[in-house]
């Protein structure tokens, strides 16, 4: 590993500077070749031209001087051109300037300083270069005829010194390419060698560490930035898969563990197991014999259940025919008691019509005690029938309206005893489901109750109310101010026949509130009181 | 300039004039002799040469204005005035007639006339007026008639361009040579102007030769 990492260094050392040297290389030949060509085609065209340009020029100056020479050659003012020629010289770029007259003879000149020496007599061609001159001939015309001819030698020594400096120019144009190529290259190389570098150095970080999260800084912008991106990406990926994989690993491992964990417990259950299965097998035994005797103790058990039920079904049967007879025999008695009631009644009543004259006082008041008596048990026997009938009659349900119901009682017992003055208070709107007429021998009973047992007071005052009780149940009361009762004596008030009054406190048969109960208990409803001696009583009934 | 002069090339008509002009006068020992009458350091023999030269070099450098001239064969006339007691004018009749002498490449007309007798209608048509040196004193009345006319005006005296002439010839010493003569030209630009000439710059650009009338009075 680290013999191939350092073999790799090297290696992307060598490359970089392969990089390096291939980028100069390239890069100064290529700006070497252009700029070589470049100069020299500058300077040869800059030569030519320049050259041109001079010649140009000479030519220029000869014509002027020509031009200027006409009046004094004719008027052979040698003196005069020497002047003019001295004087224009000065300010050109001559050498020499010699002006010919139509013999050949020098008429006059100009000479530089150090100048080419003149010609005795102009040159025939028109124009000599050599290597560092020009000379340009040029014939003096004067309306078409020639009056002398000019000669002007140049140096080219400006046009040397010209491309000296050009090649000086040119020269450290070059140098300055060089260095510009130079540091260019330099530039492009950092540019397209430092990110490769930078991926090689995070490949090799990565494969010496196995750090895959290490990653490559990218350029800002180029194909190389898209190269280490991609690079990255990889990267990226590559270590999702690797933390993919040991994440199964983990969970592998995990696993694994998990199973031998789990096989350990498993052989510890199923030892256990055993050890619990022999002890059940021991302990069922055990029981299967006590199962066994309870069985039997059951099956006799059953057997005396049966037979108690049986004992039973027939004693619910005698009970049965023995209520249906009592109740067929308590009718037929309170019935067949009626006739003879009415003939004792009748005839206590003709004896005192028939023979009041004869019977002293004592008398008469025995027979009308007889026939209070009577007329007492003929309601009593009424009363009997009634409570008989309603355990015999059938329920016919409907919504009945118990405000009007109580209403109504209550202005039938007005009606009956006009002189007091009973307060009676009711909410309004009660309805409840059952059987009308029942419902009103209820009120009527309550109702009457509470009537009776008010008599002696002068503020009596009745109340008819209902109250909903825990939601489900519609709870409904009558209440008094009356003469109330011992809450002690409260189980006895419905029983028949149970007066907690006398008879001549307050009248009554006694059997009222037994029917009332026996009706509520037919709507399969409750009833009970509440009530304090002196102090009123209430009585509340609950209907299905 | 003698050497200038030896030129024996027919080529050049104005170096043959020279040449010739030359001859003629080393062969005239009369105008030889008249030199002498003025002033005996002057060799007017050669000073006639050289104003015939310079006479026609004048008119070489002169531009006269368009339609002067027919055509470009037209002659261009020149009248010579006075008595030509100096010979300049015979000259030039001499040039013209044996040599075929062309001046701007027109042939030369050369005519004389008394200065008295001259009228405008004489100098008609007429490009150059020559005025000898004995007739100078004549010569205003005429020359103020044709001051407006394109007529170059050459008068052999010196005074002659001081008023209305244009060009007067003067003789000096040479200053670089006592032997020889100098002649030189005096120049009144105005009247040149005036008549609608016009003189090239080369001509009066020769400081040594040409004098300038600087008059601006003068009419």
């Amino acid at each position: 590993m680290i013999v191939s990492a350092s073999g790799e260094e090297s290696g992307g050392r060598r490359r970089a500077f392969g990089f390096r040297r291939m980028i100069l290389v390239y890069g100064l030949v290529l700006t070497l070749t252009a700029l070589i060509v470049m100069v020299f085609l500058m300077l040869h065209n800059d030569w030519r031209t320049f050259r041109r340009a001079i010649i140009r020029r000479v030519d220029v100056e000869a014509n002027l001087i020509a031009e200027v020479s006409t009046a004094a050659l004719r008027f052979d003012d040698r003196p005069g051109l020497q002047e003019i020629l001295t004087g224009m010289c000065r300010h050109m770029v001559v050498d020499s300037v010699a002006v010919y007259d139509l013999s050949g003879r020098v008429f006059a000149f100009y000479q530089k300083p150090g100048g080419q020496n003149i010609p005795e007599h102009p040159p025939e061609q028109p124009l000599i270069e050599d290597k560092w001159h020009v000379t340009i001939v040029r014939p003096i015309m004067l309306y078409g005829e020639s009056i002398g001819t000019v000669v002007i030698t140049r140096s080219l020594e400006e046009l040397y010194g010209r491309s000296i400096r050009s090649i000086l120019v040119a020269v450290l144009m070059l140098a300055g390419s060089l260095v510009v190529a130079f540091v260019a290259s330099d530039r492009i190389r950092v540019a397209i060698t430092g990110p490769v570098d930078n991926l090689i150095r995070t490949a090799r970080a990565i494969s010496s560490t196995g750090d895959y999260s290490v990653r490559a800084p990218a350029p800002r912008v180029g194909e190389l930035r898209e190269l280490t991106t991609a690079f990255n990406d990889m990267l990226a990926e590559a270590e999702a898969h690797r933390a993919q994989m040991e994440q199964v690993t983990r969970d592998l491992q995990a696993q694994v563990l998990q199973r031998i964990e789990a096989e350990k417990e498993l052989s510890a259950y199923q030892e256990e197991l055993e050890q619990r299965v022999k002890e059940r097998t021991e302990e069922l035994s055990a029981r299967m014999n006590e199962a066994e005797l309870l069985n039997k103790a059951m099956v006799n058990l059953l057997e005396d259940l049966q037979d108690t039920n049986r004992r039973l079904e027939v004693t619910m049967q005698k009970l049965e025919t023995s209520n249906e007879e009592l109740e067929a025999f308590s009718y037929s008695v309170s019935h067949d008691l009626r006739a003879p009631l009415r003939g004792i009644d009748g005839f206590s009543k003709a004896i005192i019509e028939d023979y009041g004259e004869v019977l002293d006082e004592k008398g008469k008041d025995y027979l009308d005690r007889v026939r209070k008596a009577t007329q007492r048990m003929g309601h009593l026997i009424d009363d009997m029938l009634k409570l008989s009938r309603i355990s015999r009659q059938d329920l016919r349900v409907e919504r009945v309206d118990l405000t009007h119901l109580a209403d109504d009682v209550i202005e039938q017992f007005r009606a009956s005893e006009p002189d007091r003055a009973v307060l009676f208070k009711r909410d309004v709107g009660i309805v409840a489901w059952g059987d009308r007429s029942l419902l009103r021998i209820v009120l009527e009973n309550l109702l009457g109750n509470a009537w009776k047992f008010t008599g002696n007071r002068s503020d009596a005052q009745l109340e008819f109310g209902c109250a909903e009780k825990g939601g489900k149940e519609t709870v409904y009361y009558v209440r008094d101010n009356g003469a109330g009762f011992d809450m002690k004596y409260a189980g006895r008030l419905f029983a028949a026949f149970q007066r907690l009054h006398k008879a001549s406190e307050f009248g009554g048969t006694g059997v009222g509130l037994t029917t009332v109960r026996r009706i509520i208990h037919r709507h399969g409803g409750r009833v009970w009181a509440e009530g304090k001696e002196n102090k009123g009583a209430t009585f509340f009934f609950t209907l299905k | 300039m003698p050497e200038a002069l030896d030129n024996r090339s027919v080529k050049y008509p104005s170096a043959v004039l020279i040449a010739v002009l030359l001859a003629y006068f080393t062969s005239v020992p009369a105008l030889r002799g008249a030199e002498f009458r003025f002033e005996k350091d002057i060799d007017h023999a050669r000073a006639a040469q050289i104003k015939a030269a310079y006479l026609t070099h004048l008119i070489e450098f002169t531009d006269w204005p368009e339609g002067v001239f027919a055509d470009d064969k037209t002659p261009l006339i020149i009248i010579v005035a006075g008595s030509d007691f100096y010979g300049v004018g015979g000259i030039l009749e001499r040039a013209d007639k044996e040599l075929g002498l062309a001046v701007q490449g027109r042939p030369l007309e050369v005519r004389r006339k008394r200065i008295e007798a001259l009228t405008v209608e004489d100098l008609q048509n007429v490009q150059v007026l020559f005025v000898t040196e004995d007739s100078s004193q004549q010569s205003e009345r005429i020359l103020s008639e044709v001051r407006s006319l394109p007529i170059l005006t050459i008068g052999e005296s010196e005074g002659f361009s001081d008023l209305i002439g244009m060009v007067g010839f003067m003789i000096d010493k040479r200053p670089d040579d006592a032997e020889g003569a100098y002649v030189r030209m005096r120049i009144n630009n105005r009247s040149v102007k005036n008549a609608g000439l016009r003189l090239s710059f080369k001509l009066l650009g020769m400081r040594n030769l040409v004098q300038l009338v600087e008059d601006d009075t003068a009419p």
